[in-house]
């Protein structure tokens, strides 16, 4: 093999690179964000995380956060793995505290309210059930 | 950001809030200190002009699609929402570890052990310009990657049309700038890692120590393998029998690990038997070793068999230690402990060794993941004899010594479906090392255009370290 052939081969494969990088730029940097973006914007964060072809749970944590107040907390019990690991985020402020923790009559934990219902992960999916 | 990791896990440890105010004006510190900083002229050539412009357009449209994104909506990609995001929420409200979500193990906290400071460093500049505009920090961390690929390699002396291209290639590469996990907008600490690692990689490259010190204390504070990239990079200037970078590193080392092992044993406190400050001796004892050892046995002096038996002494040493630390204080749970809690794990995984291998070697290759850039570092260690000398052995070294942290995860994991662990989790931890792979395929395009034109660049016919 020429060096000469060496060189180019090599330049051939950087400018390949960046030709294949330039020509992802207006559907794969600009495009795919913001038809995500429009997405995202359109159903919600909770709809956005929770009501997908894998998982959902978006119709509980809706309920939490239109019916318990901002500082409360929320018990919490069942498989912690799939759609249970977005709620602590998605119902911020408020907190999740294992249920098999606490007292069966509690109200208040750290000076907030305890939520009247149990968050139960299910997997792929969430439910709510009465304390 | 590597200072601002330090005072701010200091300021964790003593049991403060960290103000946010601490952000700007450790980064002030970082630019008054670079700027004071005294370095060899380098006058590699002038950039063509198409190329320089190539590059900065490239680069800020890239940077504009993401400014776009990240002042639009938050970070909605699975990890960033379960593990980072909602850390960065609660410090914003309470800058502190004074709180019940991190100090009450009944409180629902997602992978408790993850290092803290980009939630910190989010948290602070959300605090200071508000929830979009803080978001903008990943922004600055892509630009800081690009820009410092560009400006190791010109200083390395690799030209600067090298530089250019470099900068470019890794600024559209596709893992780290689509809205996929692990890119810079996905949330994931993966990019802000492969930052820190293009710090260090660049420090080894120029021999920078403070570059060099910076990249290993972020590595330690940003992901829990960053412990284990970390040791890699103490490895570099042990084998290559450089006093001069090895002792800043080692001190970076046990400073970043000392601050930050007491606050992630503090944080799963509930299944930890032993106090953290059991750490710092061993911390101490390990650096001073590898001090002192590099000292008396002096690699380069060394015949071949020694130094590979060394490897292999170290590398099982290097094994047991980072089991001693994930699972020989008591944790019971945590993504190393996860891994390293039984390593006959890996003898039962044996057979699946070549899936796993193809596995990797498929992303390596896979264009629409990383493009082309192993393909131009294969290119360049087959026919780096016809282009000239290796262009930076301490920065191949640094990628041959990474290469079995991209195949052990799935040689010591428990999940039982491999094929969904490497699909979920192979690129992320290529991630890591593509800004240091375009450090050195900038070095090698550097030779190569050296060679092509001499006339051009009678200073520099070949890149490599200074």
């Amino acid at each position: 093999v020429q060096r000469s052939h060496v060189k180019t081969l090599l330049l051939l494969l950087v400018t390949a690179h960046l030709l294949v990088g330039l020509a992802r730029i207006p559907h794969a940097v600009f495009g795919k964000r913001a038809a995500e973006a429009a997405r995202y914007e359109q159903v919600g964060r909770v709809r956005y995380l929770l009501d997908t072809k894998y998982h959902q749970g978006w119709q509980e944590v809706e309920w939490l956060l239109q019916n318990t107040p901002a500082n409360s907390v929320i018990l919490w019990r069942g498989e912690y793995k799939g759609s249970f690991e977005l709620a602590a985020d998605l119902v911020f402020p408020r907190l999740l505290y294992e249920a098999s923790r606490v007292q069966p009559g509690i109200t208040t934990i750290y000076d907030r309210p305890v939520a009247t219902r149990v968050l139960v992960g299910l997997g792929n999916d969430l439910d709510l059930v009465s304390r | 950001l590597a200072l601002f990791g330090l005072v701010a896990h200091l300021l964790l440890g003593l049991g403060g809030s960290v103000s946010p105010l601490w952000l700007p004006t450790c980064m002030v510190a970082g630019v008054v200190a670079s700027l004071l900083q005294q370095r060899a002229a380098v006058q590699p050539g002038p950039a063509r002009l198409w190329v320089l412009g190539l590059a900065i357009t490239v680069t800020l449209l890239v940077a504009l699609a993401m400014v776009l994104d990240v002042t639009r909506i938050p970070p909605h990609d699975w990890d960033a929402v379960a593990a980072w995001s909602v850390k960065a929420k609660h410090l914003v409200a309470n800058p502190s570890l004074s709180q019940p979500f991190f100090q009450d193990p009944g409180v629902w906290n997602h992978s408790r052990d993850y290092p803290l400071l980009q939630p910190l460093c989010l948290a602070s500049s959300q605090a200071l310009w508000g929830e979009g505009g803080g978001r903008l920090l990943f922004v600055v961390l892509y630009l800081l990657m690009v820009c410092t690929v560009g400006l190791a390699v010109r200083a390395a002396g690799a030209g600067r049309d090298a530089a250019c291209v470099a900068a470019a290639a890794l600024g559209l590469t596709p893992i780290l700038v689509d809205p996929t996990s692990g890119g810079f907008t996905s949330g994931y600490a993966d990019a802000f890692l492969a930052t820190a690692v293009v710090g260090a990689a660049a420090g080894l490259l120029l021999r920078d120590r403070w570059l060099l010190a910076a990249g290993t204390i972020l590595m330690v504070l940003l992901k829990p393998e960053g412990l284990i990239y970390g040791g890699l990079v103490l490895c570099v200037p042990w084998l290559r029998d450089q006093r001069r970078l090895l002792l800043p590193a080692v001190v970076a080392f046990v400073l970043a690990a000392g601050l930050w092992l007491p606050i992630q044993l503090e944080l799963q406190h509930a299944r930890v038997t032993s106090p953290g400050w059991v750490i710092w001796p061993g911390l101490v004892g390990c650096g001073a070793v590898m001090v002192l050892s590099q000292r008396l046995v002096k690699p380069s002096q060394r015949p071949a068999w020694l130094l590979v038996s060394m490897m292999v002494c170290g590398a099982v040493v290097f094994l047991l230690l980072v089991k001693l630390l994930a699972t020989g204080l008591g944790q019971q749970q945590g993504s190393l402990t996860a891994y390293f809690q039984d390593l006959s794990r890996m003898f039962d995984r044996l057979p699946r060794f070549p899936q796993i291998l193809w596995g990797a070697v498929s992303y390596l290759f896979s264009v629409r993941k990383v493009g082309l850039l192993f393909a131009v570092l294969m290119a360049l260690a087959i026919l780096h004899k016809r282009l000239g000398p290796w262009p930076s052995p301490a920065l191949g070294l640094l990628l041959i010594l990474a290469a079995p942290c991209l195949l052990m995860p799935y040689l010591l994991s428990t999940e039982e479906n491999l094929a969904h662990h490497m699909r979920s989790s192979m690129g992320r931890l290529l991630i890591h090392w593509l800004g240091a792979g375009w450090l050195l395929a900038g070095l090698g395009i550097g030779q190569t255009l050296a060679q092509a034109e001499p006339q051009e660049h009678p200073h520099h016919q070949a890149g490599g370290e200074p």
